[in-house]
């Protein structure tokens, strides 16, 4: 098993029923970042009047933001909402002098050093932005992100579908469905087969496997295979191991 | 050499945009007769190009386009959820690890350069591409729709998608399939293609301190 797997299965023990910012809580701790910040840009039934932001960042900075208009010079939002890939915050233009300062400001209020964010889409032009702050350096940034954008594309959807369900937006109440394939798969997971075994004995191959593995897996909002097994069983979606 | 174009850096590269639109019409509607529409700009556009798709655009070295693509994320808004879930049993892939390729167009007017392996090298710069790019995004598979044609330059490109599903018949038939993205992937990319390192351009220094003046 490797780290990301480790990392994530910290994730996935925490008590179930916990709030947003509990979890945030929690992925600050497992990954050793400073801050988090979730923004929904655009989703039906949350963000008609005004964006929404869930956040950890001390109440001090968040009203500084507002009073000092950073919103207006945030480059971190506009790349959010025309880029689909994540991007770490170094690659964005910082060469302005409102935006230094901004930077300096930020430093200062114990924000961070370096940052990166996921921008998040759902169906019907859903969109959010999921971002992170550290104080490691630049090469350690850099090495960190290479390591765990993996993890992070899965926390930041698994973030976004707790906020969303939370809130009682969007997919919120629905009882997740899964395909008959994707069923069939996690079955095999519940029993403890691996990929390999899997992909023989349903004759596809083991590509497949993981595709149907991953989609099911998004589509119960588990943060990785055995959440969601445990969840499938939990919905009554496929059977406990006997 | 690969560039990277989204709504952010697309009217800096309005040419090559202009460009790989009108390519794409003449791949999709001269050439292939698919059900596509045109606009009067001479581009063809579909309902996925208004979402802020990334694209990945060979340039020539003279910064003309000679191929490109078009790449978004499953779990939002996707031809294969839209078009596709019939046609494949009702198959849907939506994962943030799994982003679903379209529009992949070599220039009619591209470079005819060839692999050792017989494959044109746009392509092969194209395929590199997207690794790489799914690479550094935390991307783990690939999905998308292809025909026939495409499974033996796939084979020759040493990236061979997985099928998860099939249907129509002869010059019809249309495949769904997987790839992974993984360094292995792109060794084995670079490995048939002759290609050595990254074929994406590398990011831009920031720019000089010009916006202070104003």
């Amino acid at each position: 098993m490797n780290d990301e797997r480790k990392f994530l299965k910290s994730l996935v023990e925490r008590p179930i029923g916990t709030d947003v910012s509990e979890l945030f809580d929690d992925v600050r701790n497992n990954y050793g970042l400073s801050h988090i910040v979730y923004h929904a840009t655009n989703v039906k039934g949350l963000t008609e009047k005004e964006p929404y932001l869930r956040l950890t960042y001390p109440d001090d900075w968040v009203s500084r933001y507002f009073e000092k208009n950073y919103f207006s010079l945030d480059p971190v939002v506009d790349a959010g909402k025309t880029n689909p890939t994540p991007f770490n915050w170094s690659d964005l233009d910082w060469s302005s002098k409102p935006r230094r300062n901004f930077l300096g400001d930020a430093a200062e209020h114990k924000i961070g050093i370096s940052g990166m964010s996921v921008p998040i889409r759902g169906v019907g032009g859903q969109h959010a932005i999921f971002s992170v702050t550290s104080f490691m350096s630049e090469n350690e940034w850099e090495r960190f992100l290479r390591s765990y954008m993996g993890d992070f594309q899965r926390v930041a959807s698994h973030v976004h579908n707790a906020i969303l369900e939370s809130e009682g937006v969007g997919i919120a109440g629905k009882h997740p469905s899964l395909s008959p394939r994707e069923c069939e798969v996690l079955q095999l997971c519940a029993h403890g087969i691996n990929t390999d075994d899997i992909a023989t004995e349903l004759c596809v191959k083991e590509r497949t496997v993981r595709a149907f593995i991953e989609t099911a897996r998004y589509k119960l909002n588990a943060l990785n295979r055995t959440h969601a097994v445990a969840k499938a069983i939990g919905y009554g979606l496929i059977h406990p191991p006997s | 050499m690969i560039r990277a174009i989204t709504a952010g850096n697309r009217n800096r590269n309005a040419q090559v945009v202009d460009e790989m639109f009108r390519a794409r019409k003449r791949l999709f509607k001269d050439r292939l007769d698919w059900d596509v529409t045109v606009d009067d700009r001479g581009w063809e556009l579909d309902e996925y190009d208004i979402l802020n798709p990334i694209y990945l655009v060979s340039l020539d070295e003279n910064g003309q386009h000679q191929g490109s693509l078009r790449l978004l994320p499953t779990t939002g808004d996707t031809m294969l959820r839209d078009h596709f879930t019939e046609v494949f049993d009702g198959v849907v892939i939506e994962s943030p690890v799994i982003w679903e390729c379209t529009r992949f167009c070599v220039d009619s007017r591209a470079s005819e350069n060839l692999t050792p392996r017989g494959v044109q090298s746009v392509t092969m710069e194209l395929l590199l591409g997207i690794c790489e790019t799914g690479l550094t995004a935390g991307v783990e598979q690939i999905v998308g729709v292809f025909d026939r044609r495409m499974i033996r330059i796939y084979q020759r490109g040493g990236w061979s998608p997985e099928l998860v599903g099939e249907n129509g018949e002869g010059r019809d038939r249309v495949y769904l399939g997987l790839w992974d993205v993984s360094e292995a992937s792109a060794a084995s990319i670079r490995k048939a293609s002759g290609f050595c390192g990254s074929v994406l351009e590398p990011k831009g220094v920031p720019q000089t301190v010009r916006s202070d003046v104003a």
